[in-house]
């Protein structure tokens, strides 16, 4: 399947079946995905991700999930700017893989076209081996991270998570130009 | 024969500040080599990203690792690289040194860490030695880091308090949350004596410095009022006001350069561009913090140092220190307390808590064993890192935490109570298993040997670890605290390092004189923490900044006095 022929059967899967089968991600984050996220992952691989992230922490009605947070789009500042290292793209695209592995053997589905219970039960499998178990390990981290860190670094908008945790941030505050692979 | 300098001082950090600071101001040119950039108040922001996840102030892992000897279950050795385990030993590698990043708790050692082998004897497995100094020796000094550092405080008189020569400090406590008060009432229902704990902090202007801003994080951060005093905001920036002092930052100094009498030429580093320079100086004074110095001088062989600058005796980088002790916490939670005891505890924790106990500086307790030296017990905030606190949640009983579950144990864990640390130092017993050496094989960017540290322990370290946190504890559960926990571990804190040049009048046993100058070498002196043969049961910046006074000024008197 191409890339474009991926694209137009997932944006139809969200639009047919998204109360069955929520892909959790709305049509401005879709576009979001579709046209700032670096080319180290397919878009179908970025989808993946950012269904991983929200099923780690969900939104609920009176605390952000990892949409709220925009834990993908920070991910991605954390893997792409002029200081990452690339055999952490590697490990976290790995992960990707393997978790649309294990669906496709599960399930013979794409992880993202997977009830909440088949999603739960794909992460549990993932997470029995040492690899997977990090791997996860370093995505809630990278989630943590995306709620709670400046906003200059493109997570925790508005402060949100520090909101939710009625935590107070010390200061003075970093600057943009002084975030921390700037320097 | 003229000199570049009169005394080029290589490190910046407590022990390198007050030798630059005492010889410029008595008109002796010095040059001050550091490792790191030279960042000031106006550099530094609370982001826990740069200080603390991705330690951009301590030397990259991947270019400069250390390699670490661990003890096997089998009492074998193994050893990793710290690029491979992440294991940090870098603690701040800027103008100012690991200085900018403490918490400041400031403790004197006592008359009895002078002389721990006379008053307790000797330790089976521990070479425990006298010092060749004696703590009125020294206390001139922690005089003298008080009012040219800035030490806030409060004296009360407990059984273990050490004699001092002026009524109280010269600056007041910085503020204070109010769950102080709950451990004081605690500590007195348990007859134990709550002192509150001096600080390298100012609580207000003075010495041409802010004083602090409270916004709750300090430790490991570095300060943006200047309140905290580190080397480089007390010291180093009013020894460049003299005209006498220069600071040579992102200078790694790669070798010292020694004659066929052992007297040091020269001194080598690669500069900012990678270049390789040299610079002689009458006295060169080494202070790179423990593990870094012994490298340094291993890295320096000469005609007469075959094994290494000052090391015929094969002691550099023998009876290695850390701080011995444990730690421990729990949590009050809001709900337990009255509406106006919770809104006390649910204060910001900007203020500070400054509280220790010290009733077992010394334990005196059968049922532990005969009369030993025991510790110092802080009690702190839990260090504010959101990041931090959050991470610690996602393991789980069995497996890791997510979705719903992960989100309700973070929101109880910031949202339902105040937690409070307690944190117990004892004394490192300096062991043979426990020392620096050179690696064989890896190298770091400038193609240099790094040094290998193998850390092993003494069980009476562990064993007066549990105890002292045990105690502690106890504290704790009186305040009505719940979820406690104490524990002691054997891994070496990484940033409380001192040890490895122990001095001694005996150069048979020691590397420094009783004035920290090398036996070996006589225009060579160590001013960090190395010198200390014990390294007591507090942290050690308080008295590696006394001692650098006190040597800084035995170097004036070798240069001819005051200008």
């Amino acid at each position: 399947m191409n890339r474009r022929s991926f694209l137009i059967q997932t944006g139809s899967t969200i639009t047919a079946t998204s109360t069955l089968f929520s892909l959790n991600i709305d049509a401005a984050t879709l576009s979001n995905l579709q046209t700032i996220q670096g080319a180290w992952l397919s878009q179908q691989q970025w989808q993946t991700l950012a269904v991983v992230q929200e099923h780690l922490f969900p939104s609920e009605s009176d605390a952000p999930g990892a949409k709220e947070i925009q834990a993908t789009h920070y991910l991605n500042v954390m893997l792409t700017h002029p200081k990452s290292d690339a055999t952490e793209r590697d490990l976290i695209k790995n992960g990707i893989v393997q978790i649309d592995k294990i669906a496709q053997d599960s399930y013979s589905k794409y992880f993202t076209l997977l009830s909440t219970e088949q999603r739960e039960a794909v992460l549990r499998h993932l997470e029995t081996e040492k690899s997977g178990k990090q791997w996860i390990r370093l995505l809630l981290e990278y989630i943590f991270e995306a709620l709670l860190s400046d906003p200059i670094y493109g997570g925790n908008p508005n402060g949100i998570g520090w909101k939710w945790l009625a935590h107070q941030p010390g200061f003075p505050a970093p600057p943009k130009n002084k975030r921390y692979y700037l320097l | 024969m003229s000199y570049d300098f009169d005394v080029c001082v290589i490190g910046s950090g407590a022990g390198g500040g007050p030798v630059a600071f005492t010889l410029a101001k008595a008109g002796y040119s010095v040059l001050v080599l550091e490792k790191g950039p030279w960042l000031t108040e106006k550099d530094f922001f609370k982001d826990e990203l740069a200080c603390c996840r991705r330690n951009i102030y301590t030397s990259n892992l991947r270019e400069e690792p250390h390699v670490v000897e661990m003890e096997t279950d089998e009492g074998g050795w193994t050893s990793q690289s710290t690029y491979q385990s992440g294991w940090n030993f870098w603690n701040g590698n800027c103008v100012g040194g690991s200085s900018n990043f403490m918490s400041g708790f400031f403790h004197r050692l006592k008359p009895v860490d002078f002389k721990l082998r006379t008053v307790f004897g000797s330790i089976e497995g521990a070479d425990v030695a006298d010092w060749p100094i004696s703590y009125a020796d020294l206390e001139p000094y922690y005089d003298k880091v008080e009012r040219e550092i800035g030490v806030s405080g409060r004296l009360i008189s407990h059984p273990h308090a050490e004699p001092r020569s002026r009524q109280d400090f010269p600056y007041p406590p910085t503020a204070e949350h109010p769950i102080s008060k709950y451990i004081d009432e605690a500590c007195g229902q348990m007859d134990l004596h709550s002192i509150p704990m001096p600080r390298a902090i100012l609580p207000y202007s003075a010495l041409e410095r802010q004083g602090c801003s409270y916004n709750g994080y300090c430790g490991s951060y570095a300060c943006a009022t200047g309140a905290k005093g580190s080397s480089r905001a007390a010291l180093l920036d009013r020894a460049v006001a003299t005209g006498f002092c220069q600071i040579r930052p992102n200078a790694m100094v790669s070798r010292i350069i020694s004659d066929q009498t052992g007297k040091i030429t020269a001194v080598e580093y690669y500069d900012k561009n990678g270049q390789r320079q040299l610079v002689d100086a009458k006295i060169v004074v080494i202070a790179c913090q423990a593990i870094e110095t012994a490298r340094l001088l291993l890295n320096s062989p000469g005609p007469k140092h075959q094994n290494g600058l000052a090391n015929n005796n094969h002691l550099v980088g023998k009876n290695l220190l850390f701080a011995g002790g444990g730690a421990g916490s729990g949590r009050l939670p809001y709900a337990k307390f009255s509406p106006a005891k919770a809104a006390e505890l649910r204060q910001f924790a900007g203020p500070f808590v400054n509280r220790s106990i010290q009733d077992w500086y010394i334990i005196d307790d059968p049922t532990f064993g005969v009369r030993q030296k025991g510790g110092t017990i802080d009690f702190v905030h839990l260090h504010p890192n959101p990041i931090a606190r959050a991470t610690r949640q996602i393991r789980g009983r069995s497996g890791l935490l997510w979705g719903k579950p992960l989100k309700e144990k973070v929101k109880a864990h910031f949202l339902e109570g105040i937690y409070l640390k307690i944190e117990a130092f004892c004394d490192w017993l300096p062991i043979p298993d426990c020392y620096v050496t050179l690696d064989p094989s890896v190298k770091d960017k400038w193609g240099l040997p790094v040094a290998r540290i193998r850390v092993g322990f003494h069980v009476r370290n562990l064993q007066v670890g549990w105890y002292l946190a045990e105690r502690g504890a106890e504290v704790l559960k009186q305040m009505g605290a719940e979820n406690v926990i104490s524990f002691a571990a054997g891994a070496p804190p990484t940033n409380l390092v001192a040890g490895g040049c122990r001095f001694g009048n005996d150069p048979k046993t020691s590397v420094l004189n009783a004035n920290c100058r090398a036996h070996e070498v006589e225009n060579l002196y160590i001013t960090d923490g190395s010198f200390m043969p014990t390294g007591g049961s507090v942290p050690y910046t308080w008295t590696i900044y006394a001692n650098a006074f006190r040597v800084a000024e035995n170097i004036v008197e070798q240069l001819g006095g005051n200008k």
